[in-house]
């Protein structure tokens, strides 16, 4: 179970899992910036959605980011 | 007739008043540069063949800026000419006297952009350079479209042309960052008076200097800082002013609601999508600008000068995926030389300023005065954060976060150079308050005002007059400092294309030290020996280094003398003696130059002449 982890881990902190959240990421700032620029109001619970996706994904790019540094380095 | 009248009326204002001064002043500057001669240039650099025209036309541009700028109303387009004056005196004075562009670097990036230019690719595993090589391939897309073979015609006036650049950010910066007009006027001339860090050749990081001011003058040209309850309540007490700090990290605060905006929708979101360009441009073009922006953005979200978070992530997201993915073949088996140095401020504070105050007496003069300028300036700032009345401290935690790319990151020698860069712009700007004090902010200030009576206005002429004359001499002095052996002569270049011209793929070329123009093509074929390691040996061991070494060619030149002399504390003559000890060891002079000889081995000569 450990090392279908850690092949997981390695798999997923691999150069295209990064970008693909790295671009999730982004995609969702982007949207993020672009209502709150317009004044487009968001429902509360869209709102919030919103935030933790991003807050996940952002903490998610730098788990991966730091694998990928422990494993290659 | 009342036209032709007042035309000749305005005529011999602009001639009478300062621009007459700027003008004139340039008329100085092109006697100074037409006169000077390089060849001459003694162990000070650039300023030891600079005569008076260049020093009365440097008085004459900082008076005429001290005089527009207490001038009511403020005239802005004369005090932006006089601007351009004083940067052409302080950054085109190289470019015009020195016949091959300055360092020795700018030829190293030509040699990047000449390959990618050739093999339309990055070399892999070559240099640390080549991970993030945004700005090599702006230069060869620059290189095919000027028609070029390749970028040595840019490098020359390189420096010039990018501080001008500087310019309209500088401008924007100075504008909405708090200070009052005349103060964001004086500050930029500050920043240009005391910018003697040589950062603007040829560079990715002179590209990417111009990217930080875009980014940062875009921020602060956005968004103002909302007036809050708590800022109104405030009278200025030392426990008032710390309780103020609990509010940098409220909520509100760094969702970036605790800003406003005057510009409209489309606008907000057209410098959004530019900012995310430059983001995405600085993080394939350079190891160190990207966190120096992400910090500034840090910086001007908690000074509530930035309205939207969203881009200080996506300024994180890219510098940092860029790191991970796009230059992991530097990080792969090293990772040490970026994060190993992490905390270590001492042996930075070591690398980056003690070990570079060496050499003749000269040389450590110049490098005394780089110190003390750069703390003048920073105590004039000092002044300026305790005088001035703001409506935030954003100018101030500018100038402070560039400190903690030297505390977190491994720059080498010159990280502390380009911590006291990425600062100046705002340093300047402080230190110009300590001169004319903005004191209409809601923040009051930590000192009472000053009171200079009917005399104010002709004493703070002459303070500006000063003040700024001071830092353009003393920048005058420092920039080109080095010049007597990092510029090159004609026939240095001419040496250095020998060697290449006539070296066979997988041969050495040896120097002594590495000031002359090599790197510039070739990079694959020809590798360069430099027998100095990049230190300064003792006397008489570069000559066994060489010989050890023993490469196809040497070139020695009036460069490296000028560093041995100068830097290296070499007797007058030992390139005279090192050259005598070669032609008895083997090699023999093939080709030479007032300024250059090369010399060939003799054994290797001998080999191809039988082949």
């Amino acid at each position: 179970m450990n090392g279908m982890m850690a092949i997981s881990f390695s798999e997923f902190s691999s150069a295209p899992g990064i970008l693909i959240v790295l671009i999730a990421a982004t995609v969702l700032l982007v949207v993020r910036a672009w209502s709150g620029t317009i004044n487009l109001k968001l429902t509360r619970p869209v709102s919030i959605l919103l935030d933790v996706v991003i807050a996940l994904l952002v903490v998610s790019f730098l788990l991966l980011v730091f694998i990928r540094f422990k494993t290659l380095a | 007739m009342r036209i032709a009248r007042n035309g000749a009326i305005a005529t011999r204002r602009l001639l009478v008043g300062s621009p007459g001064l700027g003008i004139v002043a340039f008329v100085l500057w092109t006697v100074a540069v037409h006169q000077a001669n390089f060849l001459s240039m003694g162990s000070l650099g650039l300023v030891s063949v600079l005569g008076w025209p260049y020093f009365a036309g440097l008085a004459l541009v900082t008076a005429g800026i001290a005089l527009e700028l207490l001038h009511t109303p403020l005239r802005s387009n004369r005090l932006v000419f006089l601007i351009v004056v004083l940067v052409v005196f302080l950054f085109a004075t190289a470019s015009a006297v020195e016949p091959i562009a300055g360092t020795q670097s700018a030829f190293v990036v030509a040699g990047f952009v000449q390959h990618i230019y050739v093999h339309g690719q990055p070399l892999i595993n070559y240099d640390a350079r080549f991970s993030w090589p945004g700005s090599f391939s702006l230069g060869a897309v620059l290189v095919a479209f000027a028609g070029q073979t390749n970028a040595l015609d840019f490098l020359r006036w390189f420096p010039f042309i990018i501080e001008l650049l500087y310019l309209p950010a500088l401008l924007v910066i100075a504008k909405y960052s708090g200070v009052g007009r005349r103060a964001g006027f004086l500050g930029v001339a500050l920043f240009y008076s005391s910018n003697w860090i040589y950062q603007d050749y040829f560079s990715p990081q002179a590209l990417n200097y111009l990217f930080f001011l875009v980014v940062v003058a875009s921020v602060l040209f956005c968004w103002q800082p909302k007036m809050s309850h708590r800022i109104r309540r405030f009278r200025g007490g030392l426990l008032d002013r710390l309780s103020q700090g609990r509010d940098i990290f409220t909520p509100t605060r760094v969702a970036g609601r605790d800003t406003v905006t005057t510009l409209g929708n489309s606008v907000v979101l057209g410098i959004l999508l530019m900012l995310g360009l430059i983001f995405l441009a600085s993080a394939m073009s350079h190891q160190l600008t990207p966190y120096a922006i992400m910090l500034a953005l840090a910086a001007c979200l908690i000074t509530r000068r930035m309205g939207r978070p969203e881009l200080l992530i996506v300024a994180s997201l890219f510098a940092v995926g860029w790191l991970s993915l796009g230059a992991s073949n530097y990080w792969v088996g090293h990772l040490a030389n970026i994060f190993g140095s992490a905390g270590h401020v001492v042996s930075s504070y070591s690398s980056n300023v003690t070990s570079r105050v060496i050499g003749s007496s000269s040389h450590k003069n110049v490098v005394d005065i780089r110190i003390l300028l750069t703390a003048a300036l920073y105590f004039l700032g000092g002044v300026g954060v305790l005088r001035r009345a703001p409506n935030s401290r954003v100018l101030e935690i500018l100038v402070g976060v560039p400190f903690l790319l030297v505390v977190l990151q491994d720059y080498g020698g010159e990280g502390l150079l380009r911590v006291v860069l990425f600062g100046l712009p705002f340093v300047s700007l402080l230190a110009a308050s300590a001169v004319l004090p903005n004191r209409f902010g809601p923040i009051r200030p930590f000192v009472p005002k000053l009171s200079l009576g009917r005399f104010g206005r002709p004493i703070l002429r002459v303070l500006v007059f000063t003040v700024v004359l001071a830092f353009a001499l003393a920048t005058s002095i420092v920039r080109g400092g080095n010049d007597a052996y990092e510029a090159f002569s004609k026939g240095e270049l001419a040496a250095v294309n020998y060697a290449y011209d006539h070296s066979q793929p997988g041969e050495t070329v040896g120097v002594v030290a590495p000031y002359l123009p090599f790197g510039q093509r070739d990079i694959t074929s020809v590798q360069v020996f430099v027998a100095s390691g990049g230190g300064t040996p003792s006397a008489g061991s570069e000559t066994t280094s060489l010989l050890l070494y023993r490469p196809a060619f040497i070139i020695l030149s009036q460069s490296q003398e000028a560093w041995g002399e100068i830097v290296a504390g070499y007797p007058r003559g030992w390139e005279g003696t090192l050259e005598d000890s070669l032609v008895s060891k083997g090699y023999k002079i093939v080709a030479g130059w007032q300024t250059a000889t090369v010399l060939e081995s003799f054994r290797i000569s001998s080999v191809t002449e039988r082949q």
